[in-house]
């Protein structure tokens, strides 16, 4: 005799490191693109730009729709390619779109925690900062900034790194869960993608985005 | 399988007998393709009531395919 399974355990670990066995399809592209807004918009005050799959740099002012979009832009390029890699891998019709746009969108959730960051004391007086060295070509001297405000830079920036491996992490879950792919070849599409993805979303903000700002 | 027994006249027979392919998948594995009829194969379905994702059931559904399949390639026992 068998049983029925038993519902899988909906641990906060499973949350964290590999919530797409829990959810995929459309609440995970609903939930993503209402976080990727978030993540916008809370982005904005301070001035954080994810300009790319895989950056963030905090910079120039700019209106709040270029935030939101560059959020936007970086999930289109990532899952559009994996898509593509998906569909050479797995042929059509083996797996549902909506899955992998879903989780990937959901992926990107880590880097709300960034823009969080970005709003500690001190980071935009460094960044400012910095900003100014490099402008003036004096790139590789220290800020004249308080020490506090330097501690708080690095605990920000070595944040930043971990929310980026995060975000890596469950972009490979998403990809791997939603096309059902396995072993080197899966792993190797998924790295030719990311940096095929990185390079697409810096030309679309840089090429594309920038210049629809309106010179001030 | 190796032996088969009438429950009426208790005769035996001895050899080698070959499982269903069904009965050789693990117990779990057979608790899902319980579900996956009970549900009339309705992946939704069962992603809802195993409180997991689409994806996640398919992908366990094409498991259980190239396991049945492996074991119609090559099966363990077969008629003499």
């Amino acid at each position: 005799m068998t049983d029925n399974p038993p519902p899988k355990k909906k641990s906060i670990g499973t949350w964290l490191w590999n919530p797409f066995t829990l959810l995929a399809g459309a609440p995970a592209l609903t939930a993503g693109v209402i976080i990727l807004l978030i993540t916008g918009a809370l982005a904005a005050p301070t001035r954080t730009h994810l300009d790319g799959v895989l950056d963030t740099h905090i910079g120039f002012d700019a209106p709040i729709w270029v935030f939101l979009s560059e959020g936007i832009i970086n999930w289109l390029c990532l899952a559009i390619v994996l898509w593509i890699a998906g569909l050479l891998l797995k042929g059509p019709g083996k797996f549902r779109a909506l899955d992998l746009f879903g989780t990937q969108a959901l992926a990107r959730w880590p880097f709300l925690l960034t823009t969080l960051v970005c709003y500690l004391p001190g980071i935009r007086e460094v960044t400012t900062a910095l900003n100014k060295l490099a402008v003036t070509g004096k790139i590789g001297q220290m800020p004249e900034v308080e020490s506090a405000h330097m501690i708080a830079f690095s605990i920000a920036t070595i944040g930043m790194i971990l929310v980026t491996i995060w975000f890596v992490a469950l972009a490979w879950k998403s990809f791997r869960i939603s096309c059902d792919v396995r072993g080197g070849k899966a792993i190797a599409a998924f790295v030719i993608g990311i940096l095929l993805a990185e390079a697409l979303s810096k030309f679309a903000i840089m090429k594309g985005l920038a210049s629809l700002i309106p010179e001030s | 399988m190796t032996r088969l027994q009438c429950d009426h006249c208790k005769t035996e027979i001895g050899g080698h007998y070959p499982l269903p392919a069904l009965a050789r998948l693990s117990t779990e594995d057979q608790a899902f393709i319980l579900q996956f009829v009970e549900t009339s194969g309705s992946l939704k379905e069962m992603a809802k009531r195993l409180g997991i994702s689409y994806p996640t059931v398919r992908n366990r559904l094409n498991e259980i395919i190239e396991t049945l399949q492996t074991e119609t390639d090559s099966p363990k026992e077969t008629d003499d």
